[in-house]
């Protein structure tokens, strides 16, 4: 596992006290799983923001709860791409008169 | 003792649970018997009201009702009617009812006798359970099915006589609730150990926890599926309930009512019909402490925009910031639509102080529900943008109406439930209801009146009307449209609101509009859990004002 996302998860979850021994990439979030509770879903949003430069509303947070560890790296790489070719796309528009 | 969140997983994977056997699976899986159950706002068996009933009580309760009955020779599969007023009686003797394996049939305080007779008859049921003011309407009635002792005595029953607690199969039917009424004779709606308890399975064992002891005040109808689904719901995941009886009384003084009850019990959420936010809208709600209430769910009908808004700016909710945890100024509502025959709303959307998509927006279908907007006369889903009829498949829907296979039938297209009514949807994916479909007037050319989606456009435009009701139909050949307004207390009766009235209806319909009144509150005809009777409406009001 080399993931950085991943990896920066599964540091996260330990330094808010989670075990993590019990969890892999296919562990749900949510109570089916690592049973992050609505404030802990935010915690951990609020670290990936931080540590990747992307958002999530206070909606999509709770909404973390359904997913896999795996899904929410993905979800945070799709953002980072999207994030990047938007600024990408913003750097190499003319800028405006 | 598990702790709770190791419980709510193994609730949600146990096969063998459902709507009737919540409190034995509780009990079966480590749940502590002086953690919560549920409180009401009537006493029960010398326990006085507002009492915490622990989840261990509550069981008892029940168990001395499932003897009662047994001894009363109510069975497995027999259906028996309760006609109560107070929550207690109506969810304890199901809850009894369901430990014997029989089917409840629970009926709505409200209905007037001569209706609940007729349903009671439709029933071909075995018994019928009610209480005192309920038995004086239905005695004389010449039923043909034996009507057992009064409810008051159920509770008299020993705990330790009570059979083994029935064992439900998945398909089993639990219970029988009707629909509002609101057009017709109240249709019984069979729900089955599954369908009744799929939502609780899948999306609210699966919600992640807050960071409060959740305390949860019902102000839902007790005898509805939606009633049921928030008993088990709360019950499951261990949260305190306080169940008000029959929505908080008389409509006209339930806001009051569940005011008080807000600032003397402090719930962390709130749940009703879209009659309690209607009814919240005739008060200041800034000079209320509603500072514990984070969360309002709101089911059946969808709520009106005008009444979520000044909601979602009370109460106070946790959230995690870049300080840690803090209590933050706002609330959220959850609003959806849902029926008797749904089984639970099939839609969610979340409002917060930030939210601006409204305009009857019901949100995204939840992860359970199947939808789709279908054209009846092709079969064929319409185009995003384009008004259909929703149709939906899901493990929450009933297997079908009571003794009825014919409606079960007619309400079925392509394998989904049509539920009546009409919503489009947009590129993003949320979804818009319109109207019900039999309050939808085809005003030719290809425009409709959609009434519902004009009440909504009304009330935004003109705030100081606090709700409304839109009757359209054909007097002397042609349609007519007459908008009838509930003001908010200190509102103008003479005020002239013609212009956005006629901007809000837009000009096809505009052109039918009649007149615009001011009405009484006792003008507006409501069925038994708070909906406008439409049907009834158009037939009094058309007829009694037709064109001279």
């Amino acid at each position: 596992m080399d993931d950085p996302i991943q990896l920066f998860i599964f540091a996260s979850l330990r330094e808010m006290d989670y075990d993590v021994e019990q969890i892999d990439e296919n562990t749900q979030l949510g109570p089916r799983g690592a049973d992050l509770d609505s404030l802990g879903l935010a915690e951990l949003a609020i670290r990936v923001e931080d540590e990747f430069g992307v958002k999530f509303n206070e909606e999509e947070a709770e909404e973390l709860a359904g997913a896999t560890v795996a899904e929410f790296c993905a979800v945070v790489r799709e953002r980072m791409t999207a994030g990047a070719s938007a600024a990408s796309a913003a750097s190499a528009a003319p800028a405006a008169e | 003792m598990r702790h709770p969140s190791r419980l709510r997983a193994a609730l949600a994977t146990d096969p063998e649970i459902g709507a009737g056997n919540v409190l034995a699976k509780l009990v079966e899986h480590g749940a502590a018997l002086d953690g919560p159950g549920i409180s009401f706002d009537v006493a029960v068996d010398g326990y006085p009201a507002w009492t915490p009933l622990t989840l261990g009580v509550l069981r008892e309760r029940v168990a001395a009702r499932a003897a009662w009955l047994h001894a009363a020779g109510i069975r497995a599969r027999d259906p028996v009617a309760i006609y109560v007023t107070s929550s207690a009686d109506c969810l304890l003797n199901f809850m009894a009812m369901t430990w014997l394996g029989a089917i409840p049939a629970l009926m709505n305080g409200n209905l007037p006798g001569d209706i609940a007779v007729e349903y009671i008859r439709r029933l071909r049921g075995a018994g019928v359970l009610a209480d005192a003011a309920h038995r004086g309407q239905i005695e004389d009635a010449g039923l043909d099915v034996p009507i057992l002792p009064d409810v008051s005595q159920a509770g008299t029953g020993d705990p330790a006589d009570a059979p083994a607690h029935y064992r439900h199969h998945d398909d089993d039917p639990v219970a029988i609730t009707h629909s509002s009424g609101t057009t017709r004779m109240p249709a019984a709606v069979v729900h089955s150990h599954a369908s009744l308890f799929a939502a609780t399975r899948e999306e609210h064992l699966a919600a992640p926890r807050t960071g409060d002891q959740e305390r949860m005040l019902c102000v839902l109808p007790a005898p509805h599926a939606a009633g049921i689904i928030s008993t088990q719901q709360a019950l499951c995941n261990r949260h305190e309930l306080l169940f008000l009886s029959a929505q908080g009384g008389r409509f006209e003084r339930s806001g009051a009512a569940v005011l008080d009850v807000i600032e003397r019990w402090h719930p962390t959420s709130v749940y009703g019909f879209a009659v309690t936010w209607a009814e919240l809208a005739r008060f200041d709600l800034s000079q209320r402490d509603l500072s514990s209430v984070g969360l309002w769910f709101n089911t059946g009908d969808c709520a009106h925009e005008a009444h979520v808004r000044r909601l979602v700016t009370c109460g106070s909710h946790l959230t995690y910031t870049r300080d840690g945890v803090t209590r933050v100024p706002g609330s959220k509502f959850i609003d959806g639509i849902g029926s008797t025959e749904m089984g639970h709303s099939a839609f969610r959307a979340v409002h917060r102080m930030t939210s601006d998509r409204y305009g009857r927006c019901v949100g995204k279908p939840y992860a359970f529900a199947e939808v789709a907007l279908l054209d009846t006369e092709s079969g064929e889903e319409v185009p995003d943008g384009q008004v259909g009829h929703l149709g939906l498949k899901s493990p929450t829907l009933a297997p079908g109406y009571w003794n009825d296979s014919a409606s079960t039938y007619r309400s079925r297209l392509r394998g989904y439930y049509l539920t009546g009514d009409l919503m489009y949807r947009d590129a993003e994916g949320y979804y818009y209801h319109v109207d019900r479909a039999v309050d939808a007037v085809d005003l030719g050319g290809g425009h409709w009146l959609y009434t519902a989606m004009s009440e909504e456009r009304i009330l935004m435009r003109c705030p100081d009307v606090r709700d409304c009701t839109v009757v359209a139909g054909r007097a002397a050949g042609q349609i007519v449209t007459d908008v009838l307004l509930l003001l908010a207390p200190g509102a103008d009766p003479g005020a002239d609101r013609a212009q956005a009235i006629a901007d809000a209806l837009g000009k096809p319909a505009a052109a039918t509009l009649r007149r615009v009144v001011a009405v009484p509150e006792d003008d507006i005809v409501v069925g038994p859990t708070g909906k406008v009777r439409k049907f009834l409406m158009r037939q009094r009001h058309l007829a009694a004002t037709a064109a001279p």
